[in-house]
């Protein structure tokens, strides 16, 4: 965490060296965590790479209160909403519209687990991913989604009955 | 602790991120729970496929890179001058449907990184970069 605190530090000094290992570090997460929420390839492209240019700007800003992961989560997670809501106002309605709440498109050659994943609610496959994929702390991801603990707790709760239902 | 406060710990018992305290109340529980014990098995099952099933999503395309090197301004497009032409560099422009332009690629040129512009990249071609 040093490690990552000590990188995004020489990123807001415009190191550009620096900023490719954050991003080899991240982008690729960022990817995984906004293709859970949005379920699209091209949009979770697109999430990391707003993502990715939102921190080579704002590094400096970033104050060491909270872990760099969730800091970058963070962005990326207000870069997906902002992009959901955009391509819905942009008439995009139709193509998208499904892309958050419906079941999740027939992808083929998707297993059964990922399938069961994507099929879940976004705030239930937002805290799965964030547990067992980040190996987040329920306490970080709490201040990340800005919800009680309680919340986080419960939501895996259903999320694991949920799972465990259409895994069984 | 009883049986249900520790299920709603296990989650972050199994990914290792509980305190000291937490994780040792819940310890202390599953070794004379057997339910909770069945509870935390199915639940490191869970964490296990949940790692491999989003290990096999897609892999981040390279161009994503090259989009994000480009746009945070390593080069801007008013430092690409006569002499870059001359040097014969084609010059492209793509522009996503969300309309903005972006670069798809760059190069050292006299010791600074140029965007060197493929004539059209649809911002559906998933072609590698
Ligand atoms: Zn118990």
């Amino acid at each position: 965490m040093a490690h990552e605190r000590d990188l995004l530090a020489r990123v807001a000094r415009k190191d550009d060296a620096s900023f490719q290992r954050l991003y080899e570090e991240f982008a690729k997460r960022v990817f995984r965590y906004a293709l859970t929420l949005l379920r699209d390839q091209h949009l979770a492209e697109e999430v990391v790479q707003e993502t990715m240019i939102t921190v080579w700007d704002k590094a400096s800003t970033y104050v060491g209160s909270s872990r760099v992961s969730t800091w970058i989560f963070g962005i990326a997670r207000h870069k997906s909403y902002d992009i959901l809501k955009k391509e819905k106002k942009g008439g995009r309605m139709d193509e998208i519209a499904s892309v958050i709440d419906d079941p999740a498109p027939a992808i083929e050659r998707q297993g059964h687990v990922r399938t069961a994943i994507d099929n879940l609610p976004p705030d239930q496959r937002e805290i799965i991913f964030l547990t067992f994929y980040e190996n987040l702390p329920y306490k970080a991801i709490a201040d990340l989604l800005d919800i009680p603990e309680g919340t986080v707790k419960s939501r895996m709760y259903y999320a694991k009955k949920n799972l465990a239902e259409a895994l069984s | 602790m009883e049986c249900e406060q520790v299920r709603a710990l296990i989650p972050w018992y199994v990914n290792g991120t509980l305190s000291g305290d937490e994780a040792a109340a819940v310890a202390e529980h599953i070794a004379v729970c057997a339910n909770c014990r069945e509870e935390l098995a199915s639940t490191h099952q869970l964490s296990l496929q949940v790692r491999t099933a989003i290990d096999e999503t897609p892999p981040l395309p390279g161009r994503v890179w090259d989009r994000v090197r480009t746009e945070k301004g390593e080069v801007q497009l008013g430092s690409l001058d006569l002499g870059s032409f001359l040097l014969g560099l084609s010059l492209g422009l793509s522009v996503t449907r969300r309309g903005r332009a972006r670069f798809t690629s760059s190069m050292r040129l006299l010791g600074r990184q140029v965007p060197i512009y493929s004539t059209i990249e649809k911002e559906e071609n998933s072609g590698k970069s």
